[in-house]
């Protein structure tokens, strides 16, 4: 009797586990995502896609949109544009971007249901269309381009941004890193590199593609130089000490 | 019987749960990860076997994959011996694990040559060969830089400086981790031991 009771416990927090895991999250929240056509920005006439969704990803037509771009360069007045018709959840707003450089983009939902949902976004507008066959067709969220969790005492984060190669190519941004990377075996020993741009990137011995991260862990002593893309005399030492 | 059933489902569950957890992060490799693994363009160039070498037929496979050339005086000999020791000590088949060299010198190195060169180190390591475009679409992927120095003076006429590293590709056909020239063998084994473990 003991053990059926045992064995009928046991199934009982088994399936209540997988009943647990097995539930996918039934908030109401409100998924934003900004596209553009064309994709990636350049300098001119361009259409914002703005898509609104629920968790669930049913869309949500009939909410006032507005989008807000700022570009932190004085003298530059903010452009703004607004649209409340949609279909299949996605809303169209007109922009002409005066300037190449990098914007942010807030995106402001008026729900029909009276809610509201923001999200914020980190932009480039390039002064020529840009070769691009990424698989990205979205831009990240500020909360989003942010999210590699690190541990600054024994990890070096260097970010590329989206736009880097271009602000390098204009002359309109230096080194974005320093000519040496200094790690350290018993203290700071792990590089970590995240491409955010829409170009492949080269750091040292490192050749990364868009969206990816590369972690490497030194356990040794060792001096690597080599092409660096993110600087403009293109040459990086990565020192790796005691 | 209730109580068996119970038992079962219990050990399946967790040999679920373990198989996920058995999956390597990034911080226990002893590589250069990527994250995600880089999804690679398939490729087939001729080989020292005298079969064409198609990436896409050695899923399930661990595949170290490094780019040289047979006249290399000294990165290319010194990463291939620290292979061999490697393959030897992982002890694994031929069918689990291949050492793959892609010559950058394809000017110099034919196949056959190539064969004596990869055989020398262990008669199950492969030399790939290609020219051109072909070549040059297997070498982006990975970032490889080969620049042709000339010589004066030498019987070589030229040597080429070239990256050095050594490419894990996983058993997904993606590649996942990169060695850095100077990576111990014991680090490139463990790395293997791992992703092989977390494929099984």
């Amino acid at each position: 009797m003991l053990k059926t009771l045992t064995a009928l416990a046991a199934i009982v927090v088994i399936l209540a586990a997988l009943w647990i895991v097995s539930q996918k999250p039934t908030s109401n929240a409100v998924q934003i995502s900004l596209s553009s056509e064309p994709f990636p920005l350049s300098v001119g006439s361009s259409t914002l896609l703005v898509s609104l969704k629920r968790a669930d990803g049913a869309p949500i037509d009939n909410a006032a949109v507005e989008v807000s771009g700022q570009m932190q360069h004085q003298g530059m007045l903010p452009l703004t544009g607004r649209t409340s018709s949609s279909a299949n959840g996605e809303y169209r707003v007109p922009i002409i971007w005066p300037m190449m450089g990098q914007w942010m983009v807030d995106v402001t939902a008026r729900l029909p249901d009276g809610g509201q949902a923001a999200d914020q976004y980190e932009v480039v507008v390039y002064a020529v269309p840009p070769h691009y066959n990424g698989s990205r067709t979205t831009y990240r969220s500020v909360s989003e381009s942010t999210s590699l969790v690190t541990d600054p005492s024994r990890e070096l984060l260097i970010v590329i941004p989206e736009g880097t190669q271009a602000m390098i190519t204009a002359g309109l941004i230096d080194d974005v890193i320093p000519a040496a990377i200094h790690l350290s075996v018993n203290g700071q020993n792990t590089l970590v590199i995240q491409n955010n741009d829409l170009v492949d990137h080269r750091i040292g011995p490192f050749f990364i593609r868009p969206g990816e991260v590369i972690r490497q862990r030194f356990t040794s002593t060792a001096v690597y130089r080599g092409v660096c893309t993110i600087r403009q005399s293109a040459v990086v030492n990565i020192i790796v000490e005691n | 019987m209730i109580y068996r059933w119970a038992l079962l489902i219990l050990a399946i569950l967790l040999a679920g749960c373990s198989a996920a957890a058995s999956q390597p992060q990034a911080s226990d490799l002893r590589g250069a990860v990527f994250d995600p693994p880089r999804e690679l363009t398939d490729f087939s160039l001729m080989s020292t076997s005298g079969e064409p070498f198609t990436l896409s037929e050695h899923r399930g496979q661990v595949i170290l994959l490094y780019f040289g050339y047979r006249s290399c005086p000294d990165f290319c000999p010194t990463t291939f011996a620290e292979l061999r020791r490697v393959y030897l000590e992982l002890g694994e088949p031929a069918n689990r694990v291949k050492i793959v060299f892609i010559t950058i010198d394809p000017e110099r190195d034919d196949l056959e040559s190539l064969a004596l060169y990869t055989h020398a180190f262990h008669e199950d390591f492969i030399g790939l060969r290609a020219e051109g475009e072909a070549l040059e679409q297997v070498k982006g992927q990975f970032g490889i830089v080969a620049e042709r120095r000339q010589l004066a003076d030498s019987a070589l006429s030229y040597v080429i400086d070239h990256t050095a590293s050594v490419f894990l590709i996983g058993p997904d056909g993606r590649l996942q981790v990169q060695y850095l020239y100077g990576t111990g063998y014991q680090d490139i084994v463990h790395d293997v031991r791992l992703i092989l473990q977390a494929s099984s």
